[in-house]
């Protein structure tokens, strides 16, 4: 199937709130947050869209943004069927102050690692995940680096962490005096 | 075979002797983990009960990195992902950027970047069988195909300076002409690779030990696979075919007559470690016979590269996917644009992770030696997966 | 000596040797004996984090064999290494694990810091905030070899420069004052007082 004929039919069976976008590089399917469990449970299951890889899960931090008037996230799914040969990318939004998307790990077990990737680097809570712990970063790591907002660690466990640049003076000194 | 080995064994059928779960921690410094990997097992005797990988020992913060340079800057971090594979990284994030930037490729870029992915694909599978050797106990056939490997990349430092990061394959094209005489070297070394690859398989592939130690272990399915999201050689050995160079063809790829290698389950079942293997080394000869095709129409004019290449990239707003088949699985690139000459976002997506995530699938009810097979056969890189 | 010898010129042979020399009997100070055993078999720890570590495993091969220099069984346990070398960037997470094996090793022990990650953060060096800035902000480092990776024989010229840093051990400096190195800028290896230069 064509990504323009899915994204049609995901928006007609769906109802309010999804939008499917073709103008641009990529051609996607807005969904509120609340809708996504359900939309990716249809699009696994149902025999035409037959969706069952999950590429991708990325988490995009709009804050800045040129173009965008909120601090939202997005986060953008890549789907894919390997037997009828087609892609088709979700996008939704939340909000900063509290960021939550129903977890997919149940549907695909990739999207497992990927939520936990996406709640270590910005800090994006998927509830139903059944371990949603850092992945990456250090377990008492602080803060979700890849927010825009995100202040650079001074010391992580009496250890010096800032660059240091060019100029004379401590390195940081060692252990052995 | 492993299992039946393990319900022959005293203490199972030993009623009144009590055993306790062990749980042992592989790593992060560890001979068989190929890197900083972290394996935490729950083991019962020797028995496997349970594996539990943990990544990010090596997490040196690629995405923030990258946002940090303009495009072509960021262009030495990708090198960093993957590091076996280099040029397909490259590649990857240079078609990522070109989607959205638009723009023409010169032919002979086309060329030379399918040359130098190609090389690269075999020096990485080099590297995937000569460790994989190692972890069976098989010292030998690593040092022949670190042998093999030293031509391929004394052919790439020839080309772009550079034994192992290259940062050749920008978005636009390639950042250097070829030096003169390269492609009789090229050459050269496919009638050596040839036959050295007939050496390697007689020692290693082939050999009573190795087969014994790998067919049967660690059976990957398609269904597991797919929902594990496990790409590459890992998927194409459980009998898929799926390749992203002829599915949705990138470059000039499909000019060019190659199979898509499933392995031949000759020994074993498909899905098994000694599949995975030999997937990988039908692969070199597929790669070797791209790379024929390539030299025998390689364009003999074409402007030069270095000239053509653009010094800013500045894409049009917006964000797409784009994904290229690298050596471990599909590599994909999230690039999301603001219209400046710095990304605002580039996610990528690493095959290894997801080939990582599927070993406590593999390992229940394994030997702990068979554990340190199976990881060995999913051919994993640490870059990629902590990015 | 054989006929053979006396005839041939390519042949190195001691016309007048020292008596002892004959009888194989050699005079030096336990330190020189000691240092000598000990630089003629360096053996590294198998510490291989990222790219750097491909580079190790290069020189490990036939083409760049560190064997030759006696450094090519690389031990797996820190118990039983000579020379840890830091191939490939330490991030933060790993760094506890950097010192705990450093801390495992018996003296004498040397570090080599190998690639631009360790030395300073290398391509990671302003923007990584889970690398570590430089691995001697945890372990105290002896020779740094730089390079992106460094190529086989640059972490060979390194491990030729730690056999040499081998001669400032000694038996009567057991808390290796001597030998400690010292954090210091370019490459000045560390030297007593009136020692030439290496």
């Amino acid at each position: 199937m064509e990504s323009l004929e899915i994204l049609s039919v995901l928006a007609g069976k769906f109802g309010e709130g999804l939008e499917a976008v073709t103008e641009g590089p990529e051609s996607h399917l807005k969904l509120p947050a609340r809708e996504v469990a359900s939309v990716c449970t249809f699009l696994k299951e149902d025999p035409t869209l037959d969706c069952d890889l999950l590429t991708c899960i990325s988490a995009v931090d709009l804050k800045g943004l040129k173009g965008e008037t909120t601090d939202d996230f997005e986060v953008v799914y890549h789907l894919e069927s390997t037997r009828k040969l087609h892609t088709v990318c979700l996008r939704l939004r939340v909000p900063r102050e509290s960021p939550k998307v129903p977890s997919v790990s149940a549907i695909w077990e990739t999207a497992n690692w990927h939520e936990r990737e996406a709640y270590d680097l910005m800090g994006i809570e998927f509830e139903g995940h059944p371990n949603l712990v850092r992945i990456l970063c250090a377990d008492d790591w602080v803060g979700h680096p890849l927010r825009k907002d995100y202040e650079y660690p001074k010391e992580y466990h009496g250890v010096h962490c800032e660059f240091e640049g060019n100029q004379d003076g401590t390195w940081g000194g060692h252990p052995g005096k | 075979m492993t299992e039946a080995i393990a319900r022959e064994s005293s203490v199972h059928s030993a009623p009144d002797i009590r055993t306790e779960e062990l749980l042992l921690n592989m790593g992060p410094q560890h001979p068989s983990t190929h890197g900083v990997l972290r394996v935490i097992v729950r083991t019962d005797g020797e028995m496997v009960l349970d594996c539990e990988p943990v990544v990010g020992y090596l997490h040196r913060c690629f995405e923030k990195c990258a946002e940090s340079g303009t495009y072509v800057q960021a262009v030495c971090y990708t090198d960093r992902l993957d590091y076996l594979m280099a040029m397909g990284n490259n590649l990857g994030y240079a078609l990522a950027v070109e989607k959205l930037a638009g723009g023409e490729i010169p032919e002979m870029a086309e060329f030379i970047r399918v040359l130098v992915t190609e090389l690269n694909r075999i020096g990485s599978h080099l590297i995937a069988l000569g460790t994989f050797g190692l972890d069976t106990g098989a010292i030998t056939p690593f040092f022949y195909s670190f042998r093999d490997r030293e031509m391929v990349l004394d052919i790439l430092e020839e080309i772009c300076g550079q034994r192992l990061n290259y940062n050749y394959i920008r978005p636009g094209g390639v950042a250097y002409d070829l030096p003169e005489g390269i492609l009789k070297k090229v050459e050269k070394f496919l009638d050596h690779m040839e036959k050295s690859l007939v050496e390697i398989n007689d020692l290693l592939t082939y050999n009573g030990i190795f087969i014994h130690r790998t067919a049967n272990v660690g059976i990957l399915d398609v269904e597991t696979a797919i929902r594990y999201g496990v790409t590459g050689p890992n998927l194409r050995s459980t009998g898929l075919k799926r390749d992203l160079r002829k599915l949705r063809p990138y470059g000039i790829y499909d000019r060019f007559e190659f199979n898509i290698c499933t392995g031949t389950g000759e020994y074993g079942t498909l899905g098994d470690c000694w599949n995975r293997h030999i997937v990988r080394m039908q692969e070199i000869t597929e790669s070797i016979k791209i790379l024929r095709q390539v030299l025998g129409s390689f364009p003999t004019e074409g402007e030069h590269i270095a000239k053509a290449m653009a010094r800013k990239v500045r894409p049009a707003v917006g964000a797409a996917y784009t994904a290229v088949e690298n050596s471990k699985g599909e590599l994909g690139f999230y690039v999301a644009s603001d219209g400046s000459d710095k990304a605002w976002r580039i996610k990528c997506r690493a095959p290894s992770f997801h080939n990582i995530s599927v070993l406590p699938a593999l390992c229940k009810n394994t030997m702990l030696a068979d554990m340190v097979i199976v990881l060995g056969s999913l051919d994993i890189v640490l870059g990629e997966i902590d990015r | 000596m054989s006929d053979k010898a006396k005839g041939d010129p390519e042949l190195l042979v001691n016309e007048n040797p020292d008596p002892l020399t004959k009888e194989n009997v050699f005079i030096t100070s336990v330190d020189k004996a000691l240092n000598w055993t000990r630089q003629s078999s360096v053996w590294p720890l198998t510490f291989g984090l990222a790219c750097c570590a491909i580079e190790m495993m290069a020189s490990l091969a036939a083409k760049y064999d560190i064997d030759r220099f006696g450094s090519g069984v690389m031990r797996a346990t820190p118990r039983q290494a000579d020379l840890m070398i830091v191939a490939g960037t330490v991030s933060h997470k790993m760094a506890p694990r950097v010192k705990r094996l450093y801390d495992q090793m018996p003296d004498p022990k040397y570090v080599l810091a190998m690639g631009g990650c360790v030395i300073k953060g290398g391509p990671y060096a302003k923007y990584g905030y889970h690398v570590l800035q430089g691995v001697d902000r945890v372990v105290p480092v002896d020779v740094y070899v730089p390079g992106c990776p460094p190529r086989p024989e640059a972490l060979i010229e390194g491990i030729l420069k730690v056999r040499q840093l081998c001669n400032n051990e000694s038996v009567t400096d057991r808390d290796r004052k001597r030998a400690r190195p010292k954090v210091f800028r370019g490459f000045e290896w560390p030297r007593r007082e009136g020692e030439a230069k290496v």
